[in-house]
């Protein structure tokens, strides 16, 4: 069993969307209007919780909406075999009846990847990594490199004080530096469009890590350069296809935050703070 | 002496295109190492053309046949063709910019003219459309006496005439009908949907029912009603919605059931059948001719039943193996949205869904299937 054949249960799951009325938060995380969480979110969650304890017994699972999501960092480089998950990225964006969501989920054993899923409605995208397969989309991924891409930036609604400080160097460097920067709500989307070409470069400061290390194998086997710096409880990366940029960013985040690690298959990915 | 490039060795490359030319030395470029070593060692290789319910043996010596294209020059070529499958042309190899002759796209698909040329930078790309079912095999006999032989029936060749073909180019090539690309793509539609999409269900319906050549299907009376009547629908939808002469329809569609079903091709049902995620494509042999039938107020019940026969096909062998297999996944309606891109809400989305189940239980009742 493989992470792909529950990819059509999750489809099923996002058909319900067009049968619902508008989805209802369920409750605020963190005491932050970003951070809602909703029907949908929780039964994706179960949806894997269960595909995991049946077809992956020894493996540990870790979700966005696990009771006990602390410590992640640790878990997924200390584990044997790990299942991470981010049910539905871009929750608030389904209540605001915004477009921009999806699923994404990784398998690592040994801190390495083993597997990947995303799954993004209204792309009309499965797309999967597997160590023996490689990448592999329902439809063609349509790339469209060009020199007027924009940059993609997402941050954790609990931004330390330091990023905070820092936020508008940053958005400085990325404007100047690219076509702008987009701010919608799902990093899964997001890094899909860097995947294609929209976004040249990704940067994602201080978030979960299964915000984003789904797209790790997906994002390294097309090419894009990819640098992070983890710790315990969060995770910030720079990803590009211009080299320039990227190392520009990658200088940045370092000054600010602390020196980040490349990242190339099949590296493991490692403790670092 | 003029010489052609042949790029891909395949039923079109090999079987059928070496029996236009006349006084034309060619050579091909395949990247099967072991197709090009075979046919080196064995100097040539035998091509069978079916005519007047006969097979006529013909033995081409092509001067070269490469998977290295540093072994040839580029440069020597008076004409090139290009016959990979439309969807292996965005690989080919960029050296083939080097190529300062005409070349000519045989994929019987206008959208290949704009990737060979955005490939190539060449302005001299053309369309090229082989009317012909050449098969991919032989029969077991030809095929022990010569393990690349292959079979193709008569066909016509058309290729797109421009001022800057070279005049010396039409004297090698004397059985091609030169037209222009409107002239070609005026009744483009009419062919592709009258020859290719039978075509392919007859396949597809032949697979579920364990054959493998096409013409093996015809003996089977369910394959051949749902094969007729999905060309009857197609020439009613046609007449309704184009302004084509009734009797070109009416008259390529009658000879279309006899080229199908014609013994001598050993047309194998994995060539006619492959890649069915492109046949099923929006615009496509089958959800375009849907969509057609669906406009014009044709009720598309024998193509249904061939799409849903092509929703079943499992072939390990093709490359579109692992995602047939998400159908059942899926479901039928969440696969065309995110294989094919078709919205849940579309007519033909709707319409294929809904009647999905009761088609596949009809051929399941016609036929003996495989499991």
């Amino acid at each position: 069993m493989r992470l792909i054949d529950i990819a059509g249960d999750i489809a099923r799951k996002f058909d319900y969307l067009e049968y619902r009325n508008q989805e209802q938060v369920k409750y605020i995380k963190h005491n932050n209007l970003r951070d809602v969480v909703i029907d949908l979110d929780i039964e994706i969650h179960n949806l894997l919780s269960n595909f995991c304890a049946t077809h992956y017994p020894n493996t540990f699972f870790l979700s966005e909406e696990s009771t006990d999501s602390s410590y992640s960092w640790k878990k997924i480089v200390k584990s044997d075999s790990i299942m991470v998950v981010d049910p539905l990225d871009g929750s608030n964006n389904v209540v605001c009846g915004i477009q921009e969501f999806g699923f994404m989920a990784c398998v690592v054993e040994r801190a390495k990847f083993v597997e990947s899923l995303v799954v993004l409605p209204h792309e009309n995208q499965i797309i999967s990594w597997s160590k023996d397969f490689g990448v592999v989309s329902s439809r063609k991924i349509p790339t469209r490199k060009n020199p007027s891409a924009s940059t993609y930036l997402a941050y954790s609604p609990q931004l330390s004080k330091e990023l905070i400080e820092s936020r508008l160097a940053i958005m400085s460097l990325l404007d100047g530096a690219s076509a702008g920067v987009y701010r919608y709500g799902s990093a899964c989307v997001g890094l899909f469009r860097t995947l294609t070409g929209a976004h040249s470069t990704f940067i994602g400061l201080e978030m979960r890590p299964w915000d984003v290390i789904s797209f790790f194998p997906i994002l390294a086997s097309s090419g894009a350069n990819i640098a992070y710096l983890a710790s315990d409880t969060d995770i910030s990366v720079c990803i590009s296809y211009d080299h320039d940029l990227f190392l520009q960013g990658k200088k940045l985040l370092s000054e600010i935050n602390g020196d980040f690690q490349d990242f190339y298959l099949p590296d493991a990915l490692v403790m670092m703070r | 002496m003029a010489r052609a490039l042949i790029i891909g060795a395949g039923a079109i490359g090999r079987g059928y295109l070496p029996w236009n030319f006349k006084n034309m030395e060619f050579d091909f470029y395949d990247e099967s190492i072991e197709l090009c070593n075979g046919i080196t060692k064995q100097v040539g290789y035998s091509s069978f053309m079916a005519i007047d319910g006969k097979l006529e043996e013909r033995r081409f010596r092509p001067g070269e046949i490469t998977s290295d294209l540093s072994q040839l020059n580029l440069k020597r070529y008076d004409v090139a063709f290009v016959s990979v499958g439309p969807r292996n042309c965005s690989n080919l190899p960029t050296e083939l910019s080097m190529l300062e002759c005409p070349i000519f796209s045989v994929e019987n698909d206008p959208l290949t003219l704009e990737i060979i040329s955005n490939l190539t930078g060449s302005k001299s790309v053309f369309f090229g459309v082989p009317d012909v079912i050449a098969s991919s095999t032989a029969s077991r006999e030809n095929l022990d006496r010569d393990q690349f032989a292959l079979h193709t029936e008569e066909g016509v060749l058309y290729l797109e005439r421009n001022s800057s073909i070279p005049e010396n180019l039409f004297g090698h090539l004397p059985k091609v009908i030169w037209s222009s690309r409107e002239e070609m793509t005026r009744e483009w539609d009419a062919k592709l949907f009258l020859h290719n999409t039978p075509h392919c269900i007859a396949a597809y319906l032949g697979y579920l029912n364990k054959k493998v050549f096409l013409h093996e299907g015809f003996n089977n009376a369910f394959i051949v009603k749902v094969v007729e009547g999905v060309i009857e629908e197609l020439v009613l939808a046609l007449k309704r919605t184009t302004k084509y002469d009734h009797d070109f329809l009416e008259q390529y569609a009658d000879k279309e059931l006899r080229r199908f079903s014609n013994p001598l091709l050993y047309d194998p049902i994995s060539r006619v059948a492959r890649e069915p995620l492109r046949k099923l494509e929006k615009g496509g042999r089958l959800v375009g001719a849907l969509s057609l039938c669906l406009k014009s107020g044709v009720n598309p019940s024998f193509l249904n039943i061939g799409i849903s026969a092509a929703l079943n096909y499992k072939d390990p062998a093709d490359r579109d193996f692992e995602s047939m297999f998400q159908v059942e996944n899926f479901g039928v309606s969440n696969f065309l949205k995110y294989y094919l891109d078709m919205a849940p809400d579309s007519i033909e989305s709707q319409y294929v869904t809904e009647s999905y189940k009761d088609a596949c239980d009809y051929w399941k009742r016609e036929l003996v299937c495989v499991s």
